[in-house]
């Protein structure tokens, strides 16, 4: 019987340990995407001069459903992300308040300040991105050692 | 354009309340041309012939007193709004103070500049915006057209006082020409710097401007000109407030290649008009055939006088 437990142990760790890194690697994707669109936001600043709603819109088009809070688009954009942010459950609530304080920000001031505004938002998402890898990496490094002392003791056991 | 048009966008700005009462007060006299609204201070609305404030059941009155005010947070929220959210996307028209909407109403915007190198590079803290109402008017288009064909059709400058009509007079002229004026579809060129006389909006412009006009939308008038010269080969140019020496060098340029030239001047007589060098360029280059004077309030829109020059 504790043979079965043992096993089922480090079987458990495993599931865990990969729904863990599936979600930071979700989160890690919405991220990438989030950061995709803060760039392509810069370039549609300086060359087309688009207003929010209409970058929103042509990303979306560009990247269908790569950020799902930008499905629904009305203007103000910024209530719009924030009511649908709400449904989004990848993200973590500080990522989720960091997108819905760049949608407020964004577009009250001229194109330089804008444009500034959106590189400190590019540059705080490579850091969360950044982030969230080494936390998975860190996390996938936990699982293995963990299954191999788990599989080290079931080997004692059985042996 | 539609009444309802014009109507529509500037009062979508406001929130519901004062809507309501807009949509009261302008019902009431359909003779007000302007909405002026500041922080903390009550709502103004301008007719050709009064200034009067927006009171709370929607009357209008001479007196300020229990006048419906708009607060800071208000006048924000609808500058916000005007600017779909995104005030860099306005940024050259908003560091000249307007803003132009979709339907080519224009709104004049009193705010702080922010200079740089003595140039204005940004506005801030927005104080007072002021909404001109389109209206559809019946225009001397024809009957400009026709004195003008009787000399020739020669290049023609309008002039008249702010808000006598020269911006609709031109698109209205403009229309005429491209759309079989005398039998014949000229090919024309709109010169658009504020985006007021076709109105464009992705690519479709709001006003009726003619079958055979192309639109050169917020292009320096100087830049527009010479742009248009060089690629879109028109028969004529029409280009709204010539306001600088440069934009009178660029058509003089323009008359060496052939083209007529329609343009406006801000000036309340011929005299005034004189006064401005760049209208005296444009006499010394001796192309220009003929000029219109618009009048004002009572006369809004009418033909004070058209000169052979």
């Amino acid at each position: 019987m504790k043979y079965v437990f043992l096993v089922l142990l480090c079987l458990c760790v495993i599931v865990a340990g990969r729904l863990v890194a599936a979600r930071y690697q979700s989160q890690m994707k919405r991220c990438e995407a989030f950061l995709l669109f803060l760039s392509f936001t810069k370039t549609e600043l300086r060359f087309s001069q688009c207003t929010v709603l209409e970058i929103a819109q042509k990303f979306r088009h560009l990247h269908p459903g790569a950020l799902p809070f930008l499905e629904d688009l009305s203007e103000p954009v910024s209530a719009c992300v924030k009511r649908q942010l709400e449904q989004e459950h990848i993200l973590s609530a500080r990522q989720k308040s960091c997108i819905c304080d760049f949608f407020e920000g964004f577009g009250t001031q001229d194109t330089f300040a804008s444009e500034q505004f959106t590189e400190q938002y590019i540059a705080l998402f490579e850091a969360e991105n950044a982030r969230i890898r080494q936390e998975n990496t860190k996390k996938i490094k936990l699982t293995n050692r963990l299954v191999l002392l788990l599989a080290a003791a079931v080997a004692i056991v059985l042996f | 354009m539609r009444k309802n048009e014009s109507f529509d966008t500037i009062l979508g700005a406001f929130e519901a309340r004062h809507r309501e009462l807009l949509i009261q007060a302008l019902g009431a006299d359909d003779t007000i041309r302007e909405i002026r609204i500041r922080k903390e201070k009550p709502i103004v609305l301008v007719s050709a012939r009064s200034t009067r404030f927006l009171h709370t059941g929607g009357q209008l009155s001479c007196a300020p007193q229990a006048a419906v005010v708009t607060s800071s947070a208000q006048v924000e929220a609808i500058f916000a709004k005007l600017c779909h959210y995104s005030v860099y996307s306005y940024q050259q028209s908003l560091n000249e103070c307007f803003l132009t909407l979709q339907n080519g109403s224009r709104v004049g915007v009193a705010a702080e500049a922010v200079l740089q190198k003595g140039e204005v590079a940004a506005v801030k803290n927005i104080t007072a915006l002021n909404f001109r109402i389109v209206r559809p008017v019946q225009t001397a288009a024809g009957e400009v057209l026709e004195k003008m064909r009787e000399a020739g059709l020669p290049s023609t400058v309008i002039i008249g006082a702010p808000c006598s009509g020269k911006t609709t007079l031109l698109r209205d002229m403009c229309r005429l020409l491209s759309s079989g004026y005398a039998g014949e579809y000229r090919t024309c060129c709109l010169v658009d710097e504020r985006g007021e006389l076709a109105a464009m909006h992705r690519g479709v412009a709001a006003f009726d401007i003619g079958v055979n006009t192309d639109v050169l939308s917020y292009f320096p008038k100087a830049v527009g000109i010479l742009n248009a010269l060089r690629t879109l080969s028109p028969a004529w140019i029409i280009a709204d407030e010539i306001g600088s020496v440069e934009e009178s060098r660029s058509i003089v340029q323009g008359f060496n290649s052939g083209v007529k030239f329609l343009v406006s001047l801000h000036a309340g007589t011929m005299a005034q008009a004189r006064q401005k060098e760049q209208f005296r360029l444009l006499l010394e280059s001796g192309d220009f055939g003929a000029a219109v004077c618009l009048g004002s309030g009572e006369n809004l829109g009418k033909v004070i006088e058209f000169m052979r020059l």
